[in-house]
């Protein structure tokens, strides 16, 4: 009787977990890049160089991963739902990057012409190389 | 004095000589929104980029699938791995013609309606698309609006039967172009 009592709470015990996790993953969020760590760190000037040489191959080192990129900000503006978007590099072909809005205030803080490090998630190349839900790590 | 007299007469030139100038916008914000039973599924992409030849009409628009941000982390992962493909087609373009495009001028404020045809490269398929964009000038700063939807079959964009009930057949497209660039002339 006793071990029929266990079973029928363990049953429950199980269903109430995995309950909780279907629930959890349903209402995750995407990831915050403060707190994540990068596949790759690059240099604006090489990210976006290496994009305009060969677009296939770069798309098989960086996209959808995390990455690190440091280089000088070139424009800052704000996207059409507010978003801040930084433009680091300056060349033909820069990556742009668009903040993530819960840790945007950091970047108000900086200009163009600074040094900054961003990291985010590379989406691809359109005209720029695109980091999205970016995150300022430093700033000089 | 004369330098500054100079310049004017000379931007007053080229403004007369680019008189149908190449516009360009790299910050298109194109969201889309599909309606079903359980729950609404929206995201947002804003930085597609479109380049319109005023002249001809020809307008070419494209953007990074992987841009777009859902307000659920689970569902940009199936948008993504399952559905759109996107490491595997990672961007989708349309590129078509708007009607009597010449025609539209850029001195006059004014708000009009454009018919757009083309086709639209979506997952790896291409598909004809008309719709009807409203353009607005104000003060010499053009901005458009475009919507129109399109049907995941004809997309070759495949719902898993457990998910069929969740998700629209149809999704609608909205592009909001909130001020195209003068590309600079050669």
């Amino acid at each position: 009787m006793a071990l029929k009592k266990l079973i029928i709470l363990a049953l429950i015990a199980i269903v109430v977990l995995v309950g909780i996790y279907f629930v959890n993953e349903y209402f995750r969020k995407p990831a915050d890049m403060t707190d994540q760590k990068e596949a790759l760190m690059v240099s604006a000037e090489e990210m976006a160089q290496q994009f305009e040489l060969n677009e296939a191959s770069a798309n098989k080192q960086y996209l959808g991963k995390i990455i690190l990129v440091k280089g000088i900000v070139s424009d800052m503006s704000n996207l059409q739902d507010s978003t801040l978007n930084l433009v680091i590099g300056n060349g033909l072909h820069n990556i742009s990057c668009q903040m993530d809005k819960r840790h945007q205030q950091l970047v108000h803080q900086i200009q163009n012409g600074d040094q900054v490090a961003v990291r985010g998630i590379c989406v691809g190349y359109l005209m720029d190389v695109q980091l999205n839900r970016c995150v300022l790590i430093k700033y000089q | 004095m004369k330098y500054r007299i100079l310049m004017a007469a000379l931007s007053c030139m080229s403004f007369t000589i680019m008189a149908q100038p190449n516009l360009y916008c790299k910050n298109v914000q194109v969201s889309f929104f599909s309606k079903a039973v359980l729950e609404n599924i929206s995201a947002v992409n804003n930085k597609a980029v479109c380049v319109w030849e005023l002249a001809s009409g020809k307008i070419e628009c494209g953007v990074l699938i992987k841009g777009f941000e859902f307000q659920k982390a689970l569902m940009q992962e199936h948008f993504n791995e399952d559905y759109l493909e996107s490491d595997q087609y990672p961007k989708a373009f349309f590129k078509g013609i708007v009607e009597n495009s010449s025609s539209i001028s850029l001195k006059e404020d004014h708000t009009i309606k454009v018919n757009v045809s083309g086709e639209l490269i979506l997952h790896g398929v291409i598909q004809p698309v008309h719709t009807t964009a409203i353009v607005t000038v104000k003060a010499g700063r053009v901005s458009a609006a475009v919507q129109f939807s399109v049907l995941l079959a004809d997309y070759h964009i495949k719902i898993p039967a457990m998910a069929a009930g969740h998700i629209g057949n149809s999704i609608e497209i909205k592009l909001m172009v909130p001020e195209f660039q003068v590309m600079a002339s050669h």
